[in-house]
């Protein structure tokens, strides 16, 4: 083959085109990491890529969601926990009132059990620093307050719902409304817990002992009540915290097939890069000897 | 014979060494002309010479007189010089597109994890966020600061998109100028040629000069030769003839309804032809770029839809219902913005369903919900935005692909054209060396033959 002059020098500086490219896209998938610079390098992984971002996104907006739900339902647990510990105190005092008492011990054991009741106010109104948790939907109101001697709920018995993960939605709180059975919420025959405990006081203190049996026995309908609903808030808690895993879990899962879509496989770029280094110098060391071997060199 | 006509002989013999070698010097001084084609002398023998006289002599056969330069022989290969063309013109078209769909894909996809996919993520993460904070402002702040985001974000791509399009313009224009320069230079030089060679010449640097016009034309047009005779040949554009002969039609871009549009200057009709670098900026211009401003204002319309239409039953903060006032404002990618209510006061971001709900997120949870809705046909907004980058990666890598085999596949026919007409520096030496020998001899004969005369005329004297 006749191989004119502007041939040789013209193959190489496509060569070294070609190689330069080459050379600058391993650079800039090795000093940024990331395999997949542009959608065009690989669309497919690209789409990847963007479709695991979504779902990362997702798990740490549904993880977040969990320690929060996570931090309500524990301080609801504790709550209810008071709650059932005060209740059942005023039930051994109210029990020890409806036997027969001296004057003065009957006058001891009603100041205890108003003591507990103030106790109970507080509980009630337990906030985890800016929310009412046992206000339904009211959670900046306070929700129990004593109107005129008797406990009034300013709250409601609405459900908030906390979505834990895709399609898994929680119902995280227990309005005051169930709790303490305001407003006949649960049980419509049986007055709430703060109407009893303050008919309990009179019953001890005026030594009514067939009212306060009737009203021990409404305390323990209470305490079933609550106590159930402590078990109720007990599983959740414990949902929350296996969703909390899988998330874990599956974030874990979806950083790795990320990591595998788009991050730079370091040994294999730099394996690569050297190749390319080495056939840059080819080049330009068969550049430099462009022209030296010819006729021209022996005719004088 | 006489040694007059020898001297002659040898005289045909210096005169057509030295053409030869002026020829080489063409050559050696054209090694880097583009599109120059080498050439060289072809040499024949001058008519032979009877013997003179009356009585012809006995010597049998006649005698030669010497040598002339017949014709300067292009070295040409058409047959490969137009698979180039073809090339060249696909390498234009495609280098084209290749360039305009980078700048697209840098507007949809500035980096990795930058793009409407991931505004999106942001964007309903922070309705997710106050679904679990309803109570405070900071999650009505952070709803706000991203629905900027997201409105921004859609808001500058069209406006890139646009700019492009208006970019698009003045290559055009400059494209179709191109061509009318190209189209008068080879209809001069088809005068040229063709005076030329009614004069009995052989413009080779003319063909070759047109050699380069018409490739370049090609790559503007898609010009088609359908005869490649200088004088009567017609060069056609769409159907129509741009250049017959000496004469070139020329193009003119006008205005219809503000958008530019390419035209025959004779008599305005519009120029019918989808090829090559034109043909590839009026795609760009007509059909790449309004597909993805479709898709992205698909986009913008159903969030803003979507958006607004849960956000108006809710209640604000304030526990005002939200039905006189929108979340978004506007229609379409372009015109999307944050309702000047809620840039006010993120107060009036809504929750809940229900006034004096301070603690549901319920219909925060709604609008999170609409990530995973169908809003477009089948697709989700996610999955939109993820179609239109793995479409505007796969057309970048097409492209990409073309111009790298196109590239390749040149790279192997200028090999082989090259090879043929290409000028090698060491062949044109040799030839020097040949032909200045050749000239070194005749010189001698010369004063060999002058010391013949001599001897006849000094020592017969």
């Amino acid at each position: 083959m006749r191989v004119p002059s502007s041939l040789m020098s013209s193959i190489i500086d496509q060569q070294l085109a070609v190689v330069t490219d080459r050379l600058s896209r391993l650079q800039r998938e090795i000093s940024s990491g990331i395999r997949i610079q542009r959608p065009s390098d690989d669309p497919a992984g690209a789409v990847r890529a963007t479709n695991l971002k979504t779902g990362i996104a997702l798990v740490n907006q549904y993880r977040s969601a969990v320690d929060d739900s996570t931090l309500w339902l524990k301080t609801e647990d504790s709550a209810l926990g008071s709650i059932i510990d005060l209740t059942r105190q005023v039930r051994e005092a109210g029990l020890r009132g409806a036997n027969p008492q001296p004057d003065g011990t009957r006058e001891a054991l009603g100041k205890q059990i108003e003591a507990l009741r103030t106790s109970l106010m507080q509980v009630a109104n337990t906030s985890d620093g800016l929310r009412y948790i046992f206000a339904g939907h009211k959670t900046m109101t306070v929700p129990f307050e004593v109107n005129a001697g008797a406990v009034t709920y300013a709250g409601d018995d609405n459900v908030k719902h906390i979505s834990i993960g895709a399609g898994v939605t929680l119902e995280l709180n227990h309005s005051g409304a169930d709790v303490f059975n305001m407003g006949g919420a649960a049980d419509a025959t049986l007055p709430d817990l703060f109407a009893t405990i303050d008919a309990l006081t009179t019953a001890v203190k005026t030594g009514d002992q067939t009212a306060a049996t009737t009203l021990v026995g409404d305390l323990d309908q209470h305490l079933t009540r609550i106590t159930g609903i402590r078990a109720e808030t007990g599983n959740r808690l414990m949902l929350v915290e296996l969703s909390g895993q899988q998330l874990d879990e599956s974030k874990l899962v979806m950083n790795e097939l990320l990591s595998n879509t788009e991050s730079t496989d370091l040994a294999q770029t730099l394996v690569e890069l050297k190749n390319q280094e080495i056939l840059f110098q080819s080049a330009t060391f068969v550049a430099s000897t462009l022209g030296q071997n010819g006729v021209l060199q022996w005719l004088r | 014979m006489s040694i007059l006509s020898s001297i002659n002989t040898a005289l045909s013999g210096l005169m057509a060494q030295q053409k030869a070698l002026q020829v080489t010097s063409h050559n050696v001084a054209n090694v880097n002309t583009e599109g120059y084609h080498r050439q060289e002398a072809i040499m024949h023998t001058r008519p032979a010479l009877p013997q003179p006289g009356a009585r012809q002599d006995m010597v049998g056969g006649q005698y030669g007189s010497g040598v002339d330069v017949t014709t300067i022989r292009r070295i040409s290969n058409d047959f490969v010089q137009q698979q180039l063309n073809i090339v060249e013109e696909q390498l234009a078209r495609w280098q084209m597109s290749k360039d305009a769909l980078q700048q697209i894909e840098t507007f949809l996809a500035p980096g990795p994890g930058l793009n409407l996919s991931a505004m999106f993520d942001r964007f309903f993460s922070a309705w997710q966020e106050l679904a679990t904070h309803p109570e405070e402002i900071a999650s009505r702040m952070l709803v706000r600061s991203e629905a900027v985001n997201l409105a921004n974000s859609f808001n500058e791509t069209m406006r890139k998109l646009d700019l492009l399009t208006a970019q698009n313009e003045p290559n055009l224009i400059d494209r179709v100028e191109r061509l009318n320069m190209l189209s008068d230079q080879l209809a001069t030089l088809n005068a040229n040629i063709g005076r030329a060679i009614s004069d009995g010449h052989q413009p080779n640097d003319l063909f070759d000069q047109r050699d380069v016009i018409i490739t370049e034309m090609s790559q503007i047009a898609g010009v088609q030769y359908l005869s490649s005779d200088p004088v009567t040949g017609i060069f056609n554009l769409g159907g129509r003839p741009l250049v017959q002969g000496a004469t070139a039609n020329h193009l003119a871009t006008t205005r219809v309804n503000g958008e530019l549009q390419i035209v025959w200057e004779e008599d305005g009709t519009p120029l019918d032809s989808q090829g090559r670098q034109i043909g590839a900026l009026l795609e760009v211009r007509d059909v790449i770029i309004p597909s993805y401003k479709t898709q992205i204002d698909e986009m913008a319309a159903a969030v803003i839809s979507a958006v607004n239409g849960l956000h108006q039953q809710g209640y604000t903060m304030d526990g005002v219902l939200a039905d006189q006032f929108s979340f978004f404002e506007g229609d379409s990618a372009g015109s999307i913005r944050v309702s000047d209510t809620i840039l006010n006061d993120a107060r009036n971001i809504v929750a809940s369903r229900f006034p004096d709900a301070a603690g549901d997120g319920s219909l925060a949870t709604e609008i999170f919900n609409l990530n995973a809705q169908p809003l477009l046909g089948n697709h989700t907004l996610n999955q939109a935005a993820q179609s239109v980058i793995a479409q505007i990666g796969n057309d970048v890598k097409i492209a990409e692909t073309n111009v790298t085999a196109n590239i390749a596949l040149r790279g192997q026919l200028r090999m082989q054209l090259e090879s043929e007409i290409g000028v090698s520096l060491d062949e044109e030496m040799i030839n020097m060396l040949t032909f200045q020998r050749a000239f070194d001899a005749s010189a001698r004969l010369v004063s060999t033959l002058d010391e013949m005369l001599e001897t006849i005329i000094e020592r017969m004297g």
